[in-house]
């Protein structure tokens, strides 16, 4: 069985059909690229899927339990986590707090015994903590700890949004544009921290833009034009496609 | 002890010595008309720090009067017709406040942000109507009298017709139970999640974070609050009736926030409304119909020189006093 099915996905904004009868598969420890000119429904594939969109027809299965109709939250509990496309993050704390924030999802003790300060919640904090230490570092933001994330460089608040992901313990990262505006030094930076998330066995499912970028990490790639699924397969297979040529790399 | 655990303890130390003097001080101080001003600031204190839970969770209220009539026209019912004791017609109001705020929050938070705060106007406005119009219950204008409480604690019995003075402890009971709850959960898990949804929905809601649940638990907790305020205020004044809950009283918890600063959950609102409700009293006999326009220059002036509030002072008076020790010489040059 799947991990993450897409069945006849549909998302319409009025008469613009943005997905139109999607069918998608994606297997546990899979990593899915996902390409397409802008405007050809990337980013509301990852919408539909983590609940920010509602589907206008068809149905997403994550673990063979349909998810299309229910919160995000909802969604996120159950383990699909995401990045986004802009810099979103804490901005009244320090990043290292950022990621803390987001480990909380995986906190067992209750809100009483945290408002009560129960032994048993001191050492989940304290696990909490170090947890999320763990994960800035291992992103490189351990010199970035104790600075604000409202003024980190934009590379880094992109690396942050990584790691707040992982900080989820997510068994499916949709990781949206990860690599958008990045100089070429940042980009190797996140492109290790991709590997990194990888090598923990997370299924990923990856919009980009750099084609060279998703062929190397994508095993599988997807190929979207105005809403249609126009290829699926292995990178060198897809590129050679006369139809995705047209459509995404262009003609002569 | 050594010099950092001591500093640590500061204000732990600070706090007690202020909750200390808070006891005494009537007791030193015997002016009527004073502590009338205190029993009303601790009023405040309670309803500055509903704003303040609400605003932490993102929300701007401008309707938290309504809250303060909910629980003021409940508990005078509790206490007049339904004969409840002092203690539980409190509780009846705060609970009865919650209730209400519960029902609406569902409903109005949805909307969440500036659409929020236009609905919450919207019910300070209705609250007043309802309170006017509605006879058989609130007796409109006319308002319900309600008699001062007898309490009885073993042999001592005390009459809160003849003396204020046990109106004062109650309330300064209160907002130190309120104080601390609200500083707990701040410091808690329910704060720091209450927090992340202020400060970032979208982000907060793909974290798994049900943004309706804290925004709603926030609002009940704040109407709750502010209920037992509402509900105190009319066994102090004895009466209870629609001018106390005029749509202005909303923007007064938000002026004591602003003014106390509306970046700490606790110690902001508290500093806050007791500044208003001393100098607006103050300035309410000196000044007479000048005060509006003194009070909201010095507010317009606060703003601009501590837009944090007066929290700030607890930084930047150490650093102001260090300044005025240090030895004036030239200045040192840069590295190079």
């Amino acid at each position: 069985m799947p991990l993450l099915k897409l069945d006849h996905v549909k998302k319409a904004f009025g008469s613009l059909l943005a997905l139109d009868d999607i069918e998608l598969s994606v297997n546990k420890g899979e990593v899915l690229g996902i390409v397409g000119p802008n405007g050809s429904g990337k980013t509301t594939l990852l919408n539909v899927i983590s609940g920010y969109y509602h589907s206008s027809g068809g149905e997403v299965l994550y673990k063979g339990r349909k998810i299309s109709g229910m919160r995000p939250d909802q969604i996120a509990r159950m383990g699909i986590i995401r990045t986004f496309q802009q810099n979103i993050v804490y901005w009244d704390t320090v990043t290292l707090e950022n990621v803390y924030r987001t480990c909380y999802l995986t906190a067992k003790t209750n809100y009483w015994q945290s408002f009560f300060n129960t032994p048993a919640w001191v050492k989940e904090n304290k696990e909490l903590w170090a947890k999320a230490s763990e994960i800035v570092q291992l992103f490189g933001l351990g010199d970035f700890s104790f600075s604000l994330a409202q003024g980190l460089p934009h590379g880094k608040q992109r690396s942050l949004g990584m790691a707040m992901a992982l900080a989820a313990d997510p068994d499916v990262l949709l990781l949206d544009e990860p690599l958008a505006g990045m100089d070429a030094y940042e980009m190797e930076i996140v492109l290790a921290n991709i590997k990194k998330i990888i090598e923990r066995g997370v299924t990923i499912i990856l919009v980009e833009h750099n084609i060279k970028t998703v062929l190397s990490l994508c095993p599988r790639i997807i190929v979207l034009n105005f809403g249609h699924k126009i290829a699926d397969g292995s990178g060198q297979e897809v590129l050679k496609r006369q139809d995705v040529i047209e459509a995404y790399l262009g003609v002569e | 002890m050594d010099k950092a655990k001591l500093k640590a303890k500061l204000p732990l130390i600070l706090l007690l010595a202020f909750i200390i003097f808070t006891i005494i001080f009537p007791l030193i101080v015997k002016d009527r008309f004073l502590l009338s001003i205190l029993i009303e600031a601790g009023v405040m204190c309670l309803f500055a720090l509903g704003f303040a839970a609400v605003f932490r969770s993102g929300q701007f209220s401008l309707g938290q009067a309504a809250f303060l009539a909910v629980g003021g026209y409940a508990g005078a019912l509790l206490a007049s017709k339904a004969g409840l004791p002092f203690w539980l017609s409190l509780l009846g109001g705060g609970l009865s406040s919650a209730i209400v705020a519960f029902l609406l929050g569902i409903v109005i938070l949805r909307m969440g942000g500036l659409y929020f705060s236009i609905a919450t106007l919207a019910l300070g406005e209705i609250a007043i109507i309802i309170a006017k119009n509605w006879d058989s219950v609130t007796s409109g204008m006319t308002g319900i009298a309600v008699d001062a409480p007898i309490v009885k604690i073993g042999e001592l019995t005390i009459n809160f017709a003849t003396t204020k003075l046990p109106y004062y402890y109650i309330i300064v009971l209160l907002v130190i139970m309120a104080a601390l709850m609200f500083w707990r959960i701040d410091r808690s898990r329910l704060g720091t999640v209450v927090r992340s949804v202020a400060v970032a929905p979208v982000m907060s809601e793909h974290a798994g974070i049900h943004l309706m649940k804290y925004r709603v638990i926030m609002f009940t907790l704040a109407a709750f609050v502010t209920g037992v305020a509402g509900a105190f205020y009319v066994y102090y004044l004895s009466w209870v009736g629609p001018p106390l809950f005029s749509g202005a009283q909303s923007t007064v918890a938000l002026i004591m926030c602003v003014i106390g600063g509306l970046w700490s959950a606790v110690s902001g609102p508290i500093i806050g409304a007791i500044i208003v409700s001393y100098f607006g009293t103050m300035m309410q006999i000196h000044l007479e119909g000048l005060r509006p326009l003194v009070f909201g220059v010095l507010v317009i002036v606060l703003i601009w020189f501590m837009p944090n509030g007066l929290v700030e002072l607890q930084y930047r008076f150490p650093a102001w006093v260090k300044s005025l020790f240090k030895k004036k010489g030239k200045v040192p040059d840069a590295p190079a």
